[in-house]
């Protein structure tokens, strides 16, 4: 199975004035080409900074301390920045949470669009490249005349559309979206997820979707990646993961999902996920674990390989 | 990138602060119209003895020939206004460009680039902005000698930090902003990011301090020309032209010192008035 992107032992660090936050901890696995990967977790869980790192944008005092991340055979750690700063937008592509906000409320719509064109030099020419605009709006589902409309004339779920037009608009090999729906309403939600799995049948694409929903996650991905405080702890087909999760974890994630799991009630995690400057000791999930037992507080896990799974969890290791 | 007519709809539009804007443009234009036509509008030249021989030892006060009265070399004053407004505003556009020149790029790229560079600027700024604008002006024009030219530089000393001050603020702002973090995720490069994300949002700004470093620009050339650091007498200075009529307004001769001292304020004014009512339009606050 070719992958569209490999992790190495990434982990990425904040350095803040109260301590090292170790946001991504020595996160490894294989993203498929052409597949849906969900990374599930918590608030805080390290979702967003894993996904600037593959972008090599992982804001300050953060940085990538170590390990490697290959994307189409190349080492993007230690590819030179203008290189770096080509793939972004051609060949990995992210869009973000907040539609309000991520589009420049001065400009309109079709010009933010055929920057993309004009910045990686499809063409020098704005006419041609408005023109390129108008069939990536309608690619997404706006008509094309929508080009002269400044993003307030635009609803929350068109706004999200225009920036994942400008997103795909060179067909990227990779599209991360960061909770693109959260803040959008279901029904909208549900077409903005309609759109993301057609253009990926269409263009080819690999996604990863970023979200804390894993009722969500399980309706759309192929896989499903479940983080906690930086690390991934769960990493599977989705099928497997929903119908015998194995890491306590996933099973408590799932069972706080209630549409996913019948008729059960909602049961939710008791506690909290820890301070990431200063996880416990063993395994980070041993404070809040029904099932711990004897090696969760002084050990760390390793990754377990469970058919096509990968699971990080004492109960696996022997 | 605005176009010609989206900048005159920003100014004249139907918007907050359009009768401030107005009246301070207004203000500025006559003195501008003053200013290239003097020789058609000032009756006499600036060190013409307007005045029979016989009168010009001691100042005149208003007649029909002379609005202002006249000097006690027998300049007309009115005329000395008209002509002097024409270095007034040679020191103030000058100064208020050059310092925007200088502080409008330093604070971008600082703001944007942070990190070492960031921190050195920044503090040398602070430095410069912790001094009292008029005491650090007349200590460069000291330095630099009596001319206008030097007098506009020593100005720009003082109104750089000021550019730099708020535009790396607004930098920082637009920084943490999602379409810049968006337009990084598409690969785009920072001069991309300068130019259609940061300079759009930075340049109602860039105005209101123009027009708060124009204001203080004349109060503090008229300082500077008080002390001699512009011009040399007789050429005809506001500031300097205050200074020669105090001498004799023992005298009585009051109109030597009071029009001058008016059309300092009133040109202060209209700049004062431009960057208030940009920054009531953009709801912009300012400090200084
Ligand atoms: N710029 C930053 N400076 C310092 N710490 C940060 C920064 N950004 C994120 N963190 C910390 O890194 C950890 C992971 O944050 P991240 O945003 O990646 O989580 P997330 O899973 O995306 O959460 P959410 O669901 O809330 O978006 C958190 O503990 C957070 O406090
Ligand atoms: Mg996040």
């Amino acid at each position: 199975m070719e992958s569209v992107v490999r992790l190495e032992d990434v982990s990425v660090h904040y350095y803040t004035f109260t301590g090292v936050v170790k946001a991504v901890d020595r996160v490894t696995l294989d993203i498929p080409r052409g597949e849906f990967v969900s990374f599930v977790g918590e608030s805080g869980s390290g979702k967003s900074t894993l996904a600037l790192a593959l972008l090599r944008l992982v804001p300050p005092p953060g940085r990538i301390v170590s390990g490697r991340i290959v994307f189409n055979g190349m080492d993007l750690l230690s590819l030179p920045e203008q290189k770096m700063r080509e793939l972004r937008g051609k060949s990995i592509s992210m869009v973000f949470q907040d539609p309000m906000t991520s589009l420049d409320p001065v400009r309109k719509v079709g010009e933010q669009i055929a920057d993309v064109y004009i910045e990686h030099g499809v063409t020098t020419d704005m006419e041609e490249a408005l023109k390129l605009a108008r069939e990536a709006l309608e690619m997404v589902g706006i008509p094309g005349d929508r080009v002269n409309y400044y993003p307030h004339q635009l609803s929350g779920g068109q706004r999200q559309r225009v920036l994942i037009a400008a997103a795909v608009a060179l067909k990227p090999s990779l599209l991360i979206a960061d909770e693109p729906t959260t803040a959008l309403d279901v029904i909208v939600q549900a077409k903005i997820m309609d759109l993301l799995e057609d253009l990926m049948k269409e263009l080819k694409m690999s996604v990863i979707l970023i979200t804390h929903d894993i009722a969500l996650a399980a309706e759309r991905s192929d896989r499903i990646a479940v983080m906690y405080a930086g690390r991934v702890v769960e990493y599977g087909p989705v099928d497997a993961i929903i119908e015998n999760p194995l890491h306590p974890y996933t099973r408590g994630l799932l069972e706080s999902a209630p549409d996913l799991w019948g008729e059960k009630r909602i049961k939710g995690i008791p506690g909290n996920p820890p301070d990431l400057r200063n996880p416990p000791r063993g395994c980070p999930f041993h404070p809040r674990c029904p099932r711990r037992f004897d090696p969760c507080d002084k050990d760390e896990p390793e990754y377990v390989k469970v058919d096509d799974r990968i699971v990080s969890c004492h109960l696996y290791t022997r | 990138m605005p176009t010609i007519s989206g900048v005159t709809q920003q100014i004249f539009g139907r918007k907050p602060g359009r009768g401030l804007l107005l009246t301070g443009l207004a203000i500025i234009l006559a003195f501008v119209i003053l200013a290239v036509f003097a020789p058609w509008i000032a009756p006499y030249g600036p060190t013409e003895r307007s005045v029979p021989s016989s009168l010009a030892a001691s100042p005149q006060p208003p007649d029909r020939n002379h609005i202002m009265g006249t000097t006690e070399l027998g300049y007309d004053v009115f005329s000395r206004i008209v002509w002097g407004t024409r270095i007034v505003l040679y020191v103030v556009a000058f100064s208020a460009i050059l310092s925007m020149a200088i502080g409008v790029p330093l604070g971008l790229v600082s703001g944007f680039y942070g990190g070492k560079l960031d921190r050195i600027l920044s503090m040398v700024m602070d430095s410069i902005y912790a001094f009292p604008g008029i005491v650090l002006a007349l200590a460069v024009a000291s330095v630099l000698g009596p001319s206008p030219t030097n007098a506009a530089i020593s100005l720009s000393v003082v109104y750089v930090p000021t550019f730099f001050r708020m535009v790396r603020g607004q930098v920082l702002e637009v920084r943490e902003s999602l379409y810049v973090e968006a337009a990084e995720a598409l690969g785009y490069p920072n001069t991309h990011i300068m130019l259609y994300h940061v300079l759009p949002n930075v340049a109602p700004t860039i105005l209101v301090v123009f027009g708060l470093a124009a204001t203080d620009a004349i109060l503090t050339e008229a300082g500077l020309a008080f002390f001699g650091l512009t011009v040399s007498y007789p050429s005809p200075d506001w500031g300097l032209d205050l200074r020669v009529g105090l001498r004799y307004l023992d005298q009585g001769a009051w109109w030597a010192t009071l029009f001058p001292g008016i059309v300092i304020t009133l040109l202060a004014l209209g700049f004062a008035l431009v960057g208030e009512g940009l920054g009531e339009r953009y709801a912009i606050r300012t400090e200084r």
